[in-house]
């Protein structure tokens, strides 16, 4: 990395979002941290609204801002992406202000309370992408149908406001641009899915708590020709040989899948022999064995990630480090101490020869788990990813002090 | 069609199909300075490029040799990172030393295509890890002080998307 020039790696970096740039990759080292700021800012004072200037990007805003201060965005005539953190329901001069955007193209409102007002209308209309990710008004669906370039929408929250109707008018008008959607399932039959598996153009689609999906809906959302990303979870109604069925419908390009909370079992890994191009798997909370995971890195020989909340001995372990592909694997380890990979002995027997660097990271399952921002009963670790936001709040109240824009204290500062 | 020829810093060349090798805006410029002769056989030295990646230059060249130009203007650049296609992905395929020597000739030689297929493949390395995957995908030390990241990571954890 270090042989990589700064402008190379501005270059990849402009191909992240601002969460991205100023959540994980600005922690990674000094200089990661450097180059992540010139790309995108984070705002939390007045003041630093102000120092915005024109090369920027994309700016997360906490709204502990006076209200009038993102008036103050409107100078920023660039920005394409904004993300906003608020605890309050956002005035309707904030809209205003971000329907002024011409550029904005990528609007992610992590909001306690309503997104959509009705000035909001316009902007919407224009929007490439919308992450929303709690407490989703009622008619935001019906609101982004009329959308005319919406080509990828992120619903994270909680389905509490999407009535069948709406979420089938957005579906129908989006039926042929949209290429990333992601949904809490936790209302949605099966001919919803059926609407869903509609959209031809799907590239990424993430389907949570689908606890009504039957055989029937499973089978719908493999339909769209181009997906290469699927996450669906919750799909426990899909039973053993629905389950089959829907594997092996899979499109050969599949690169990512996620199947956690269903009944996958050892019997399905040879239904995953198709799938070539798959290189991220999860599984967690289903019924797979063990000695299954050995026979499912057989099977699926391109999987670079495999991500597990099963006991795997060390000897298992090994094996699966032999894999061709294989980088990060996450798993439950069998020490009750601490894990440590390599084991000792085999470091030992090195010693003289140049020590053979292991390939294979390991991640134990339990630290995930134990994070203190995830779910418990976690639908798996990637359907967990933006959802621990929400969590945060409403069962961390303690915790509020860290997330600074709820925090009444000036300490952060 | 005539050919050119490139060197690549350990001394190899390679004919390449002159159209081919102005897909790289370097060479092209190169080759108008040089006032490029059909007569004579050129040969373009790329003390950047060794023989292996050069090779894999040409190889991604000659694939997309009737690609439309990507469209200049900087402000609208995609940031999708989705959209890589099959040949790219499979072509990509590399260890990650490779890739970066990937990104470091297609930069020095300006092809602009090769350049953001490579930086999507690196950008879609990041996303969704956290600091310590991204760390060790790409072996990267850690040189914050345990306050400094406790501090970093203060201001940053309610954007933290993992």
């Amino acid at each position: 990395m270090d042989i990589v020039p700064d402008e190379v790696l501005l270059m990849i970096f402009d191909r992240l979002t601002p969460g991205e740039l100023l959540g994980a990759v600005s922690q990674v080292c000094k200089r990661w941290a450097t180059l992540a700021a010139h790309r995108a800012q984070l705002i939390h004072r007045e003041d630093q609204l102000q120092t915005l200037n024109r090369g920027v990007r994309g700016v997360r805003v906490l709204t502990r801002l006076a209200r009038s201060e993102l008036y103050k965005l409107l100078d920023v005539r660039n920005l394409r992406d904004i993300t906003i953190c608020s605890a309050t329901p956002l005035p309707s001069e904030c809209f205003q202000a971000l329907a002024a955007l011409e550029h904005l193209e990528h609007l992610d409102v992590f909001l306690h309370e309503r997104l959509l007002d009705t000035s909001m209308m316009s902007t919407l209309v224009r929007l490439r992408s919308v992450v929303i990710n709690e407490m989703i008004s009622p008619g935001v669906l019906s609101a982004l149908a009329v959308s005319e370039r919406l080509e990828a929408l992120h619903m994270y929250g909680r389905a509490l406001y999407f009535p069948r109707r709406d979420l089938m008018k957005f579906l129908t008008a989006h039926r042929s641009q949209l290429r990333e959607l992601t949904l809490r399932c936790t209302e949605v039959h099966d001919n919803a899915y059926a609407a869903i598996g509609q959209c031809d153009s799907l590239v990424s689609l993430q389907l949570y708590s689908c606890w009504l999906m039957r055989g029937a809906g499973a089978l719908e959302v493999t339909r769209p020709p181009l997906l290469r990303r699927l996450h669906v979870t919750g799909a426990r109604m899909v039973r053993a040989k629905g389950l089959n069925a829907f594997l092996l419908r899979l499109p050969p390009q599949l690169e990512e899948l996620v199947l956690s909370v269903s009944a996958f079992s050892d019997k399905h890994i040879s239904a995953l022999e198709n799938l070539t191009k798959l290189r991220v798997l999860e599984l967690w909370r289903c019924r797979l064995s063990g000695e299954g995971v050995l026979a499912l890195a057989r099977t699926v020989l391109s999987l670079c990630i495999l991500d597990l909340d099963i006991l795997l001995t060390n000897k298992q372990i090994q094996e699966l480090d032999k894999h061709p592909n294989l980088l990060n694997l996450r798993c439950l380890t069998d020490c009750s101490s601490k894990y440590v990979w390599p084991p000792v002995e085999v470091s030992k027997t090195n010693e003289d020869q140049e020590v053979k660097t292991q390939k294979l990271n390991v991640l134990n399952t339990n630290e995930v788990y134990s994070h203190k921002y995830f779910r418990g009963n976690g639908e798996g670790y990637r359907g967990s990813l933006f959802y621990y936001w929400t969590q945060k709040m409403h069962l961390h109240p303690a915790e509020r002090k860290i997330f600074p824009g709820f925090d009444e204290s000036e300490d952060f500062y | 069609m005539p050919n050119i020829k490139l060197q690549s810093s350990d001394n190899e060349v390679f004919a390449v199909d002159i159209e081919i090798a102005k897909c790289s805006v370097t060479i092209k410029t190169m080759l108008e300075d040089l006032g490029v002769d059909d007569e004579e056989e050129e040969v373009v030295p790329l003390p950047n490029v060794n023989s292996a990646i050069l090779k894999k230059v040409i190889q991604w060249a000659t694939y997309h040799k009737d690609d439309p130009p990507l469209p200049e203007d900087d402000e609208n650049k995609e940031k999708r990172t989705d959209d890589i296609s099959s040949w790219d992905a499979d072509f990509l395929k590399v260890d990650q030393g490779t890739l970066f020597e990937l990104i470091l000739a297609a930069n020095y030689l300006d092809i602009k295509g090769l350049l953001d297929v490579t930086c999507k493949t690196v950008a879609n390395m990041i996303k969704g890890k956290t600091p310590d995957e991204i760390r060790k995908t790409f072996n990267i030390k850690n040189d914050f002080t345990a306050a400094e990241e406790d501090q970093v990571r203060k201001e940053n954890e309610w954007c933290e998307e993992k």
